[in-house]
């Protein structure tokens, strides 16, 4: 298979395209798999990070109603905080799903009622005594960091951030930066100052922690972003690298096979061997990767693969039983081939059939091919062949060979006594 | 004349095989896919159907067993370019009469599915071999009693078809008539099918079928 085109064909080949339809497909399941269970961010229906929006999507329900259940939520115990911090985590963008829908800010005039709402009922709660501390700074915390996360890579601006200074996209401003950090400043200070263990503590110790946790809110999605986006990366390259290999193995197997068949359309017999050959081959490739040859069952394969191609006779190969090859059965493989060889060359016959056999004792191994037949007792006193390469042979390591030949076809049979110690 | 079903999701192998079985067969109907072809054979009830292994929706097993309850004489050859033991073992205990390849050549596909409609099992060297192999294992002194072993009579059969003879052949050695290799290749098959226990089952994870 050689001097037909060197070198590999642009990777966007037939090969590639296969590939490509099938990792879709793949892709395709796995989201609707992932969409039964859970649901993902919606990328459309976003104020946050999508997560009411998605969730109202799942369970078949204005979207609304989701946002004020969040809030009373989080208002009255905090669950409301958690839980969407937590699914947050959890799910996965929409966009990152593969399913593109047209970005529709949510109406000014909504945010602006459910904004008004939410600090009514924070103010409201907290005169009152419902929302402990805690929670008011919580709410101010997360205002501030909803400013500064920028979600520029998937729909331009954050949802909250375009609430808090309307009419402002693209990436973070000054302003959104400065005001969302004092948010911050002050939703933790306050936070840390309503626990009694911190307000015991050092000045230093209440540094460290509000340094570090306000670090935290405000690096944490970016670095989460980052990571998420790293792992996607090395699957991606994995998958182009599968894709390239495969592209390779195709030019090198199938399509110079394919070539050679199409210059040798007048010879069946050469067009049937190519064929096998081609296939086997394909076959180990896609089924018995990394196969044993230090087997008895792949080395005879190996064997008949070998003679196949020089004769361009078909050669079925059937193995039961497994051995670990040694030098004896180094020897049986050796006799095997040239039993192959002969009814290649000799026996006219259409298809030869090697059967091995492991027993506990002993390796039998038959070539049988239903050719012309030759003449045994002729052969074995002057032909070199079968004296010496297949009845010599076997005898010399401890078996035997027995020949059988008449007009109906040829029969080598081999045997090998196998050591008592050995299985 | 024997009618017969082909089911395939190979559009260009499947009318291959239409047009070299058609003067030999009444082709009762074809399908590419598992539901048309259950709809389509309880429809046509043909006398053998050859069932592809490899198929969406569940495969040529979901054919067979779906088939099989409401028509239980329906006989199936399957015809796959697998040769895996995992494909063979599993849709001959489905139920299928008959395991052959793709690249039988025509004559011999022709020659299975009368064997097959006359009741009797295909074996191909390779099946054989599969069979031995997984009756051949040396069985543990306490080993399962209901689990069907192969006499030795039926294993040199076996061995005799593995070897490439046919049945002709086969009976000519062993000095029997036809009709009494089909015997024991059926018996064989019918061991196969039933015995589900646990030496079958080892052969199947020593092999890493299952």
């Amino acid at each position: 298979m050689s001097g037909l085109g060197a070198g590999y064909p642009p990777l966007p080949s037939a090969g590639g395209c296969i590939h490509n339809m099938d990792v879709q497909t793949t892709e395709t399941t796995a989201s609707s798999k992932r969409l039964k269970v859970d649901f993902s961010r919606s990328t459309n229906d976003r104020w946050l990070a999508g997560v009411c929006g998605g969730l109202a999507y799942r369970l078949g329900v204005e979207s609304i109603y989701v946002r004020v259940a969040f809030v009373i939520f989080t208002l009255v115990s905090g669950v409301g905080f958690f839980a969407y911090v937590i699914a947050l985590v959890m799910t996965i963008d929409q966009a990152e799903d593969h399913d593109i829908r047209a970005f529709q800010p949510a109406p000014i005039r909504e945010k602006a009622a459910l904004l008004i709402m939410g600090a009514g009922t924070l103010v409201l709660g907290n005169e009152l005594g419902l929302v402990p501390p805690f929670m008011f700074a919580l709410a101010l915390v997360l205002l501030g960091a909803a400013a500064l996360w920028d979600r520029s890579q998937s729909s331009g601006t954050s949802r909250l951030a375009k609430l808090i200074a309307p009419g402002v996209g693209g990436a973070p401003t000054v302003g959104r930066t400065i005001g969302g950090l004092v948010l911050l400043v002050v939703g933790l200070s306050m936070f840390f100052s309503g626990v009694s263990f911190f307000r015991e503590a050092s000045t230093l110790i209440n540094g460290v922690v509000v340094t570090a946790v306000g670090a935290g809110v405000i690096f944490g999605p970016w670095l989460y972003r980052l990571a998420r986006e790293l792992s996607a990366e090395r699957s991606e390259r994995i998958r182009a690298d599968a894709q390239a290999e495969f592209a390779a193995h195709l030019h090198d197997s199938v399509l110079q096979t394919l070539a050679l068949i199409q210059r040798s359309p007048d010879d069946p017999r050469k067009m049937v061997t190519l064929a096998r050959s081609q296939e086997r081959e394909l076959r180990n490739w896609l089924y018995r990767s990394g196969s044993d040859h230090a087997e008895l069952g792949p080395a005879l394969e190996g064997v008949a693969a070998r003679v196949e191609q020089d004769h361009d006779v078909p050669i079925e190969v059937i193995v039961v039983g497994t051995a670990s090859i040694d030098g004896r059965v180094e020897a049986l493989l050796g006799a095997a081939r040239e039993a192959m060889t002969n009814a290649a060359k000799h026996s006219n016959a259409d298809v030869i059939t090697v059967y091995a056999e492991v027993e506990p004792s002993a390796i039998d191994v038959w070539v049988t091919d239903q050719g012309k037949g030759f003449d045994v007792s002729a052969s074995l006193s002057n032909g070199a062949g079968i004296s010496g390469s297949i009845v010599g042979r076997m005898e010399r390591h401890g078996g035997s060979a027995g020949l059988t030949s008449t007009d109906e076809g040829t029969e080598v049979h081999l045997w090998l006594p196998l050591p008592k110690d050995k299985s | 004349m024997i009618s017969v079903f082909l089911v395939d999701d190979h559009e260009l192998f499947l009318s291959g095989v239409r047009a070299e079985l058609d003067s030999d067969f009444d082709i009762a109907g074809w399908a590419a896919d598992v539901d048309d072809a259950i709809e389509k054979i309880r429809e046509s009830s043909p006398d053998v159907v050859l069932v592809d292994v490899h198929m969406k929706g569940g495969g040529g097993l979901a054919v067979i067993a779906n088939v099989l309850e409401t028509d239980p004489e329906t006989r199936f050859l399957a015809l796959s370019v697998s040769d895996a033991a995992e494909d063979v073992i599993a849709m001959i205990r489905a139920g299928a009469r008959g395991y052959v390849t793709k690249s039988i050549l025509a004559a011999d596909l022709a020659d299975s599915i009368r064997r097959v409609h006359d009741g009797d099992a295909v074996f191909s060297p390779r099946l054989a071999g599969f069979v031995l192999d997984a009756f051949s294992d040396v069985l543990p002194k306490d080993h399962d009693p209901e689990f069907d072993q192969l006499t030795n009579r039926e294993k040199e059969v076996l061995r005799l078809i593995a070897r490439g003879n046919a049945y002709k052949q086969v009976a000519k050695k062993l000095s029997i008539s036809v009709k009494t290799v089909e015997a024991h290749v059926s018996a064989v098959l019918r061991k196969l099918q039933l015995s589900n226990r646990y030496e079958l089952a080892r052969w199947a994870s020593d092999h890493r079928i299952v």
